[in-house]
């Protein structure tokens, strides 16, 4: 029986700083999850659809150019539009506190800031999930 | 009476205590000695040993003052590139900056001139530096966010308004789009009188570095490289002032590599531009003297130290034994250091003014020609001008206050940093020898060798700081729940609609059969393997915007995608 | 159940992804599900795409796909990566070679983890049936390129490519036995690399001292260079099966392999779960430990066991 955890780790825009990125998809890994990496330059389009076909839990975007206001919202959208509900959007990079304030109050889940131990990202995501598959 | 038997016995009992703990008390000593001599926390991806208290002349028995050392501003340079270093001139205090629109920038840089900064530097958004117009789709949401958008040479023109260029030192941190924004600075130049030779300058201009490190590519390495010794042809001909490679291992060590990886890596790639440039057949002393570094500042001070040191000795030997280098200047080598932004921490950011500081020093004991100190709040955001301001006087408090800069080369002579000095050459030696029996840096790249070399010592630094073998204070030490907000800088959305409007209207009030001649023009002496840097300064002289030029290219050159397996 | 079904055949991409994960799964309604589907299943041609890491498998997919699709084709693709021994985790990064195809509408991308050294998994072939039923004109399974996997996909597709470049290593000695014999068509990629020419004789000319005839190509991926000419040896290939009548008899071939891997692979889930139980084998192994007794007599007795317990669905 397999119930393993499947991840959807992007870079969207045109930012190409991936470190955390991998460094993320490569602990996530090591947690057990299955991590698909989508690599640099995505769209939110491409994100999504790539999102439905893999049937992931949960969407991790990375964003450090200073434009999640712009890039989130419009995940959001697209997902709430093919009916993605249960799946967890969450990420991380350079976004301010109160951004990731409004973003959670969208729908966003938890952002994860430098500095953050991989362990806790590793935890949210185990019981996010837990959560939803309810 | 009692208290003697009492007094007595207790002396009987610690006695017999002694006798029975005797062997294992002396056992216990001798690890305590040895576990307490040995160093706890180590950085990661050092060479220093840890095993080794302290160092003594046994360690560089093998110094040769004059051949490994010699005077500063003599090869092999290992104790500076001038002779009189700092006491002669200080380091120049280079802050880079640059966010929303042209103007807004415009009024950053008269602010910090004003302020004593001594050269401009300029970061462009995300668009440009990839070679997008602010008004193409895939700039939605970045323009103006990661620096300035400069699509137009409208744009460029606002950016220097009443700066006059033959008096600023201009850098513009900038990659696969470089040869465009320096046509733009030619453009301003010629508009403004300033003639050619009095401009001073560089253009990052490294693409080797983006294959490996920051992933801002467009092109394929052949042509990308190509364009570059394009670049160095023009300067080294009609632009002599300017810098017009700033080889650099910043992002390479902020991507996640060790210090010998960020040594050996960035110097192989100047090895490389210089190969390409001699296949071209430019004499290497008309150009290399115009070449310039960049380089990392982290929180392993020695290290860092050694590592500068051993950079200048590394280049200046290869320039002369393996490219033939006649000019002492050729065998320089120059460079401009940024403190760690990966060392900074988003948790109690007040500390990371301390980390700055100490950063900052390495640099200056390790002889950097220009110096970028980070702003505290750059964990989190672009600076404020608070913060960027304190980061300036970072700087100025270490230039005037203190002794540091009236000695050159202090450190010279310690046991450990001639040692750590020697080490690191080596250590950069054994990577060269690799990435040559790949056949170069070029086929390393595209085998994705040095990009795995990387996320794995960035994973393995990741690892190291969650099981506390490296100690971040405030992130897994000395944590506190934390209220200090610092005000950050936010671009409001506005920035993006007006710079897209203004694009627009450009391109509309413009001859557009010019255009798209210049355009043609370009293409085909792309295809025919002419120098780029001519067609592309008529270009923009006629209004082609940058995006523009990059689509013609594109359909030359094609794109480059990553290797597979990077992790 | 029906309505699950149809909207597979129209090509409802969440539904697809679904029943593939529900299929990963490997509970009672996966099995359902392919029954139901099961009917739908032919049409697709199944190509397998392998060889060793590095030689471009997925560039050649993303390009090859294109050129299908602009023909108006549709294509799903299965996309293999191993899974980690130590954490059961998988990094899945194939997809980044081909995203060019994330938007494209008559493309299906699904990428899957798998036990390496384990051969081609029947999963990734029940979700191969899934993308058939789904209406797509190609199936292409891209394999690991590591283990078993690379010479056992012969068996289960009506096409196998072999991607091979020149950097890959000693050239054809270092190559598995059964490799080459087993492969449909050989690519060899990157052909701007020095040994390109070299490789293509040496494999034509194992393959004249062995009497087979093979189809050997050159293609440089990144370039685009070369891939027509593989969609044609493709189809040419297809279409000579076909006349030649070796098409279908390889398809029942297909059906009995897959049936002994099914029923294999379950066996093998099921006696796993009778080992695990109340930790026999531990017991077992201090007896063995002790010399109580021998490993044969342990595995016999299990066997035994399992046996009479006559489980099964």
């Amino acid at each position: 029986m397999k119930e393993k955890i499947r991840v959807l780790i992007a870079k969207v825009g045109l930012d190409g700083h991936d470190r955390g990125a991998k460094v993320v998809a490569s602990a996530l890994r090591d947690a057990g999850f299955e991590v698909v990496y989508s690599g640099l330059h995505q769209t939110p389009e491409a994100v999504v659809r790539t999102a439905i076909q893999e049937d992931v839990d949960v969407i991790g975007i990375s964003i450090l150019s200073g434009a999640h206001m712009t890039v989130f919202p419009e995940v959001l959208k697209l997902m709430k539009e093919k009916g993605l509900d249960n799946v967890l959007l969450t990420g991380g990079g350079i976004i301010p506190e109160d951004d990731a304030q409004k973003l959670y109050e969208m729908g966003v889940g938890k952002l994860f800031g430098p500095g953050t131990p991989l362990k806790e990202i590793i935890e949210y995501i185990k019981e996010e999930v837990k959560k939803r598959k309810k | 009476m009692n208290e003697e038997i009492k007094k007595d016995s207790c002396r009987q009992d610690f006695y017999a205590f002694f006798e029975s703990k005797k062997e294992t008390l002396l056992e216990d000593l001798e690890e305590r000695i040895k576990r307490l001599s040995q160093k706890n926390s180590k950085f990661p991806g050092s060479i220093i040993p840890p095993e080794k208290p302290y160092y003594t002349p046994e360690d560089i028995k093998n110094l040769d003052y004059e051949k490994d050392l010699g005077k500063p501003g003599k090869p092999p340079f290992t104790r500076g590139v001038y002779e009189t270093m700092y006491r002669g001139k200080l380091w120049t205090m280079r802050m880079f900056s640059g966010f929303g629109t042209a103007k807004e920038t415009n009024e950053r840089f008269k602010f910090l001139l004003e302020h004593g900064q001594t050269g401009l530097s300029i970061a462009f958004d995300m668009p440009t530096l990839m070679g997008y117009d602010s008004d193409h789709p895939r700039a939605r949401g970045e323009v103006g966010k990661e620096g300035v958008a400069v699509c137009t040479l409208s744009n460029m023109e606002t950016l220097f308004k009443d700066i006059p260029l033959d008096k600023v030192s201009t850098s513009m941190t900038i990659n696969p789009t470089a040869f465009i924004l320096l046509a733009f600075y030619v453009a301003v130049a010629e508009k403004q009188g300033v003639p050619l030779y009095k401009l001073r300058g560089t253009i990052q201009n490294d693409i080797l570095k983006e294959y490996i490190a920051q992933k801002e590519f467009i092109f394929p390495p052949e042509p990308s490289i190509k364009i570059i010794i394009d670049t160095v042809e023009f300067c080294s001909k009609y632009i002599p002032k300017w810098h017009p490679i700033s080889i650099s291992g910043y992002h390479i060590r902020e991507a996640g590599a060790t210090a010998v990886q960020e040594l050996a890596f960035t110097l192989m790639d100047g090895f490389t531009y210089v190969k390409y440039a001699i296949e071209r057949g430019l004499n290497v002393d008309d150009f290399a003297p115009q070449l310039s570094f960049f380089f990392n500042s982290h929180m392993n001070f020695f290290e860092e130290i050694a590592k500068f040191r051993a950079a200048r000795r590394i280049w200046a030997r290869w320039m002369k034994e393996k490219f033939g280098a006649k000019k002492e200047e050729s065998m320089r080598l120059k460079f401009h250091t940024q403190t760690a932004g990966c060392s900074l921490t988003a948790q109690q950011p007040e500390n990371n003014i301390i980390r700055t500081t100490i950063e900052a020093l390495a640099a200056i004991l390790g002889g950097t020609q220009s110096l970028h100190t980070n702003s505290m709040d750059e964990a989190y955001a672009l600076p404020t001008e608070k913060a960027a301001k304190i980061a300036l006087r970072t700087q100025q408090i270490i230039a005037y206050e203190t002794d540091i800069p009236d000695v050159i080369d202090p450190l010279a002579g310690s046991y450990f940093i001639e040692y750590l000095t020697n080490k690191m050459e080596e250590e950069a030696e054994k990577i060269f020898k690799k990435i040559e029996e790949m056949g170069g840096m070029v086929e390393a790249i595209k085998k994705g060798w040095p990009q795995r070399e990387i996320s794995r010592s960035a994973y393995e630094f990741q690892k190291a700081v969650e099981e506390k073998r490296y100690i971040v204070v405030g992130v897994n030490e000395f944590v506190e729940d934390e209220e200090t907000k610092i005000e950050i800088l936010k671009i409001p959305p506005e920035i993006e609609e007006e710079q897209i409007r203004e694009v627009k209207e450009f391109k509309q009030n413009r001859d557009n059969i010019v255009v798209k001649n210049r355009l043609e023009e370009l293409r085909r002496a792309a295809e025919r393997n002419e120098n780029l840097m001519p067609y592309t300064i008529e270009a923009v002289k006629a209004h082609v915007t940058l995006g523009e030029i990059i689509e013609e290219l594109k359909k030359v050159y094609g794109t480059w995608q990553e290797p597979p397996n990077l992790y | 159940m029906k309505e699950r079904v149809e909207k597979i055949r129209e090509g409802d991409e969440r539904e697809i992804a679904k029943c593939i994960s529900l299929i990963e799964k490997n509970g009672g309604d996966s099995y359902s599900i392919l029954k139901e589907i099961f009917p739908y299943t032919g049409n697709a041609i199944r190509i397998g795409i392998t060889g060793p890491p590095g030689a471009g498998k997925s560039t050649i997919i993303d390009k090859l796909t294109l050129l299908l699709i602009n023909k108006g084709k549709s294509v799903g693709i299965i996309a293999l990566d191993p899974v980690s021994p130590f954490s059961g985790g998988a990094l899945l990064g194939d997809r980044v070679r081909m995203s060019d195809l994330n938007l494209e509408n008559k493309v299906f991308i699904r990428s899957m983890a798998l036990r390496e050294g384990k051969g081609v998994s029947r999963f990734a072939l029940d979700a191969a049936d899934i993308l058939d039923a789904s209406g797509k004109d190609y199936v292409i399974i891209e394999t690991v390129g590591i283990g078993q996997s690379e010479i056992e996909i012969a068996y289960f597709t009506d096409c196998t490519i072999l991607v091979l470049s020149p950097e890959s290593g000693d050239g054809i000695q270092a190559m598995k036995a059964g490799i080459l014999e087993t492969s449909d068509i050989i690519v060899i990629n990157k052909s701007d690399r020095p040994g390109a020419e070299e490789l293509k004789k040496d494999i034509i000319l194992a393959f004249n001292l062995s009497g087979k005839e093979v189809d050997v190509i050159l293609t440089n991926g990144l370039k685009g260079e070369g891939i027509e000419n593989l969609m044609e040896k493709i189809e040419n290939f297809i279409k000579k099966q076909k006349i030649e009548n070796r098409f279908f008899q390889r398809r029942k071939k297909v059906i009995k392999e897959r049936i002994k891997k099914i029923v294999f692979s379950k066996i093998e889930e099921e006696i796993e779960k009778e080992m695990d139980k109340d930790f026999i084998l531990e017991k077992m192994v201090e007896d063995i430990y002790n010399l109580k007794y021998s490993m044969y007599d342990a595995a016999n007795e299990i066997i035994k066991n399992f046996l009479m317990g006559g489980k099964n669905e």
